[in-house]
């Protein structure tokens, strides 16, 4: 891919002004973060972000494989009416297996982790988080958290479902329930400590110009996830340690046989767990406005707004956890209140769906892979939500609770939204994280399968569902056997879809061409670097004079170029842009 | 290139006041990460507030559900031990101000003698606190088997503390009655066994799930006696949890005597000693609202 550099007056002075830092060079390349030193103690203590979340996507993405082995089993268990080869206590394992893996250890952390770490203190001009040393103890944390609940579950495993529901969890099961929780445990801490490593740096390690709404949208997004993680994660943590020290020393708090209240436990647990949807989903619809606006040009429509409405998600997301609990002992009138908050969700959801749209309307959209992966999501995530909305229903909920509606909901938001974000995010930026190109068509098929793959996996659970089959069951009636083996076949198609980007990517590490700075042609601070950065990130400090997404010579590093590799035509509101920055510049300069 | 920068530290501009304030790589001045530093530690302690907060809804929930109980067992507190506690808590928050306030003044042995006074207080509040935990193991107020051995049982407290002093048992209120049969009290002997804490049912034999041929009156008592059970329970839960607190407290309390006594820290940077004097203050607050609650309300 070859780059166009577009140099305009001001370019020259521009140019000149980096070339008082001689950047220095290592194996004949730039020096970068990556080949300023190769030990295994460079990677282990290192405080950069950067390589922090590195060593975060190699150990998320080994979890996430370990999850989706276990769906994998489920789904060829699910192939016959009664079963294939598990017996029903394994077949409890490994479900429980899959759900405490994928919320614990990938869905929670792999967007705030992984590109959140990576990109936020790039994307809002500083050299680093505001707590490196922080940093590293979080991946820390989450491999030890990680490392209890893998033996937990290797070592007998659990049968509770990830929501480790009392008094089952807590008295009856004789799974590792104790070690399980301990895992969920320190890995609440892990997030805790990543979230106010965010919280910190958005507030105070802003460069000189980034205001709060000149912030890209994905910081935005961070910033609201990062406040739920403060207030949820400490709940879900001191409930999980009641457990622990009902099942251990016998204090019992929601133990129904000393009248205690078992539903107590619930309302605790989804005051986090209900939030926590949003933790993993608030990253990605942040992601999304990152990859519409680099393949539109364009600002995102209505920018407050859809800043403002991750914000209110994250309010309305504390309000609503009741509603995983129409079916309980829960009073009817608490019930109505919670399910008309849980409708009221729908608005901010909405308003960032419509601006999307209307931030491609009528543009020159670059159909890149991440562009079809932002397009799947909005699709995938406009279904999951809407079918939402029926769970909302108090009536509906009631037919269809504990059925694997539910089950296609919520994996319509978590892999058709979440996943399917971050792995959009990932093509965005893995040029700039390694400084290499994929293969772009492989990359375009990739996302197709997955898409296809998993509308084939998980729409006919809403049927299924609809037509009665509860969750958590291997067997079931025959006649929704024809749907679940369809759904069998599209988690094979959607575990190749999955397996491609893992080899087309790593592939690209060694083969594949080297990038500049902006191989997207977007704008952003982050693009302005070059690629992939250096330990410092900027070379001198960064000052921003341009709006979020405006595109500017600046914003875009001084590199414009489309996808194909192609100059982008000349176009006269960029002209005059480029016109009136270069006056800003002086402006600030001064 | 080197994460600690030196040319860095020019950029501040405030060398003069932080000359011996190590600048780390990522900010731009000594005030940004001074900031940093104060507004993480906020951050962290709404994540604590957050984590005791759950704690004293379940408290609240339980109080407002089992009144009675609350009240009636609230009498096994020993409001001397909790008394005087906290009264050793607000000095150590006291001392702990004056440490800091040495510190910032650049007054090296005020600060450690203060500090050591501070991790004084904290080992006299875990060792009166842990006298009253033996004391509830005694009376057999711990909630299950597991520690003690012994079964909760609060008609055996209620006998080992109050029998012999010849005052009268209220159950739900009531007077009870106090008979005791071969020095076991009667509530006991009503009682048919059932499957308790973490036992495992399989043990247990057949018939015994099932209370047969239970008074109102009995049945009243084990009630009783199983809210109780929950009263406790959430008393170990929350000074337990407060406890492990001081521990964490005194084990930074020591880094600070470490870092002011034996590295002879420079005094002029004193962000660490702050932060972990609010991390002090916070614990001592959740003691002010521990102690009312578990002691005084009856």
């Amino acid at each position: 891919m070859s780059i166009a550099v577009k140099s305009k007056t001001g370019g020259s002075e521009h140019t000149h002004a980096k070339g008082t830092h001689q950047q220095a060079m290592v194996d004949g390349e730039p020096e970068n973060y990556l080949n300023t030193a190769h030990t295994v103690k460079s990677w282990l203590l290192t405080t950069d972000h950067k390589r922090i979340a590195l060593l975060y996507l190699i150990s998320i993405s080994v979890f996430f494989a370990l999850g989706g082995l276990a769906a994998g089993v489920m789904r060829a268990e699910l192939t016959g009416p009664h079963g294939q080869f598990l017996s029903s206590e394994s077949y409890n394992k490994m479900f429980s297996a899959h759900g405490i893996i994928m919320v614990f250890f990938f869905l929670v952390p792999v967007v705030p982790a992984t590109l959140g770490n990576f990109m936020i203190p790039i994307m809002i001009g500083a050299r680093d988080l505001a707590f490196p040393r922080l940093n590293l103890f979080s991946w820390y944390l989450y491999l030890a958290g990680g490392t209890c609940a893998l033996l937990s579950i290797l070592g007998g495993g659990v049968d509770t479902g990830w929501t480790f529901y009392t008094p089952y969890s807590s008295i009856y099961s004789n799974g590792n329930v104790a070690l399980a929780i301990v895992g969920a445990f320190i890995a609440g801490f892990s997030s805790i400590t990543t979230g106010i490593n965010f919280v910190v740096t958005i507030h105070k390690m802003r460069a000189p110009g980034m205001s709060w709404f000149k912030l890209p949208l994905f910081v935005w997004a961070m910033y609201a996830t990062s406040v739920i993680i403060l207030l949820g994660t400490p709940v879900v943590a001191i409930t999980l340690l009641l457990v622990l020290v009902e099942r251990t020393l016998g204090i019992g708090i929601f133990s129904p046989e000393l009248g205690g209240d078992p539903v107590l436990f619930q309302h605790m647990f989804w005051f986090y767990s209900h939030p926590a949807v949003y933790i993993m989903m608030l990253p990605g619809l942040g992601i999304i406005n990152e990859i519409i606006a680099a393949n539109t040009r364009r600002k995102i429509f209505g920018y407050e707004f859809v800043a403002f409405s991750s914000i209110a998600i994250a309010v309305f997301g504390f309000l609503v956890w009741g509603h995983h609990m129409f079916a309980t002992s829960q009073s009817m009138y608490s019930s109505i209140v919670f399910s008309v908050i849980s409708f009221l969700v729908a608005i901010p959801s909405a308003i960032k769906v419509f601006n999307w749209i209307a931030t491609i309307y009528k543009g020159s959209v670059a159909l890149t892979s991440h562009m079809y992966y932002a397009l799947s999501f909005i699709g995938l995530f406009t279904i999951g939500g809407l079918t939402g909305l029926y769970l909302a229903a108090l009536a509906a909920d009631l037919h269809l609770t504990a059925t694997y509606f539910v089950v296609a909901h919520f994996h319509y938001i978590m892999v058709g939204g979440a996943l399917t974000a971050f792995l959009g995010g990932l093509h965005l930026w893995w040029p700039k994280m390694t400084g290499r190109m994929y293969n772009e068509e492989l990359a375009k098929i990739g996302a197709l399968l997955t898409f296809v793959g998993f509308n084939m996996t998980f729409f006919p659970q809403f049927i299924v569902g609809y037509l009665g089959m509860p969750r958590r069951y291997h067997y079931y009636a025959p006649e929704y056997q024809i749907w679940n083996v369809m759904s069998s076949l599209g988690a094979t198609i959607l575990g190749v879809g999955f397996l491609l980007p893992v080899l087309y990517l790593l592939h690209s590490l060694k083969n594949g061409e080297k990038v500049g700075k902006n191989p997207w042609g977007a704008a952003g601070l982050e693009w302005t670097i070059q690629s992939p950065p250096v330990t410092t990130n900027f070379t001198e400090t960064a000052i921003v004079t341009w709006d979020a997404y405006e595109i500017t010579f600046e914003s875009t590093g001084g590199v414009l170029n489309s996808p194909e590799g192609e100059m982008i035509p000349e176009m006269p509101e960029l002209d005059r842009a480029l016109q009136a920055n270069s006056a800003n510049r002086e402006e600030v300069a001064r | 290139m080197s994460l600690k920068t030196a040319d860095l530290k020019s950029a501040g501009g405030h060398g003069e006041t932080h000359a011996h304030q190590r600048l780390n790589m990522q900010y731009e001045n000594i005030d940004q990460q001074n900031e940093c530093y104060m507004v993480g530690m906020w951050s962290f302690l709404v994540t604590e507030v957050m984590f005791f907060g759950a704690l004293f809804l379940v408290y609240a929930l339980y109080r407002t559900m089992y009144f009675e109980t609350y009240l009636d067992a609230t009498k096994y507190m020993n409001i001397w031990a909790g008394g005087i506690n906290t009264v050793i808590l607000l000095l150590s928050s006291w001392t702990m101000v004056m440490a800091v306030d040495s510190a910032q003044k650049a007054k090296r042995s005020r600060t450690v003698g203060f500090l050591f006074v501070t991790i004084g207080c904290a080992v006299a509040f875990l060792g009166i606190k842990s006298g009253e935990y033996s004391e509830k193991f005694e009376e057999r107020l711990f909630p299950s088997r597991s520690i003690t051995g012994k079964d909760f049982d609060y008609a055996y407290a209620t006998q080992a503390r109050f029998h012999h002093q010849g005052r009268d048992i209220y159950v739900d209120g009531k007077l009870h009655p106090t008979e005791v049969e071969d020095g076991k009290p009667a509530l006991i002997a009503d009682t048919n066994p059932i499957v308790g804490f973490n036992q495992n049912v399989a043990a247990a034999k057949p018939g015994e799930f099932y209370v047969t041929k239970v008074s109102g009156e009995a049945l009243r008592a084990r009630r009783f006696n199983d809210h109780a059970r929950i009263f406790f329970s959430i008393y170990f839960a929350m000074t337990g949890l407060h406890a492990v607190h001081v521990i964490i407290g005194i084990i930074l309390l020591g880094y600070l005597i470490h870092l002011y006594w034996m590295k002879r820290k420079c005094v002029d940077d004193y962000l660490t000693i702050e932060m972990i004097g609010m991390y002090w203050h916070f614990v001592d607050i959740v003691w002010i609202f521990l102690f009312p609650m578990m002691y005084l309300i009856a």
